[in-house]
């Protein structure tokens, strides 16, 4: 039984946006599957049981007005060692208000360089998250499939 | 929100198959498992006994900054020295084995924080109760009659009464197990 749930944003389309991420950046097969590993026990254990996953909420970044930073977001930090990319999907609780705190939207994949999140893509996350209080149907349980080429 | 055991079956059946198809992938899977273990457990072991990370870290000989990070699931740099202090500091052992890719889908669905969780050594069962060991009747019963205040006479045949009849007790080991359930 899994104590907490992940879901993903989809696009328009209805596509998983973190498999797209996940080919896009060419993140290796074993950072996908740490990352993966990483997730289900956030599901299986819950927050309390993953400690120094979730981050936030975020509040500066670096080109940024603080007031211009959508409230809310998360990042997931999947340290990159042996040379790996800084996985840091943005996330926020929820944001259904049906949904229960142990709850969690992937909303963008992002990669940290330099200690820095990509320019504008909390604003990009903050539109996600819009979209999908609009449009419910715009996410689904996030699975990371083991083929991501 | 929690998840139906149908979709529990579809999680671990899913794993199944990724562990089994792929050699990179399950190498890291399970490295990433360990990772999040090691400092789930010390975590969850830290919080049981009622420590902060302060307290643990005066136990271990270190400072708070350095349980901060040994409870990281992104931290991946173990020494055995360091957890055997830590273990120590917990009131448990480390053990390191090597282990199937098969048992880890039981240990991912199992992962929770009862699972965590251990005993001190003054509240471990299996030290505090000694096993009875039924095979050995007559030492079981000398050390029952001992307990007891009394003497146990390995010549002595007891008897059973059934039907109204007296028989000697020629399987000793059943007594014993009437006498430690009585």
């Amino acid at each position: 039984m899994s104590l907490w749930t992940v879901y993903e944003f989809l696009d328009e389309n209805l596509r998983s946006t973190v498999r797209a991420w996940l080919e896009a950046e060419r993140v290796p097969k074993e950072q996908v599957a740490a990352l993966r590993a990483k997730l289900d026990l956030l599901s299986r254990g819950g927050r309390d049981l993953v400690p120094d996953l979730i981050h936030g909420p975020i509040k500066k970044q670096k080109g940024t007005k603080q007031k211009d930073i959508p409230p809310g977001l998360y990042k997931l930090k999947i340290r990159g060692n042996k040379g790996w990319k800084q996985l840091r999907p943005i996330v926020c609780y929820g944001p259904l208000p049906e949904d229960p705190p142990s709850v969690i939207t992937v909303l963008l994949g992002a990669i940290e360089a330099n200690w820095q999140l990509p320019p504008d893509c909390l604003k990009k996350a903050g539109k996600n998250k819009e979209i999908l209080l609009n449009d419910p149907k715009r996410r689904r349980i996030l699975r990371i499939p083991r083929d991501v080429a | 929100m929690i998840q139906s055991d149908g979709e529990s079956c579809e999680f671990r059946e899913t794993l199944r198959k990724d562990l089994l198809a792929d050699e990179e992938f399950r190498y890291g899977y399970a490295e990433s498992f360990l990772n999040t273990y090691v400092a789930a457990q010390i975590k969850a072991i830290r919080e049981q006994r009622g420590m902060d990370q302060a307290d643990l870290a005066e136990r271990v000989g270190t400072k708070q900054p350095g349980i901060s990070r040994l409870e990281s699931v992104n931290h991946s740099v173990w020494k055995t020295d360091t957890l055997w202090r830590v273990a120590r500091a917990l009131g448990v052992r480390l053990q390191v084995s090597f282990e199937t890719f098969g048992s880890l889908l039981d240990e991912v669905e199992a992962f929770n924080r009862e699972s965590l969780e251990r005993a001190k050594p003054n509240t471990d069962p299996k030290l505090l109760h000694p096993k009875p060991r039924p095979a050995d009747s007559e030492s079981t019963m000398e050390g029952i009659a001992t307990e007891t205040g009394g003497s146990f006479d390995h010549h002595r045949v007891f008897h059973v009464i059934e039907g109204g009849k007296k028989r000697p007790l020629v399987d000793q080991s059943s007594l014993v197990t009437e006498y430690i359930n009585a």
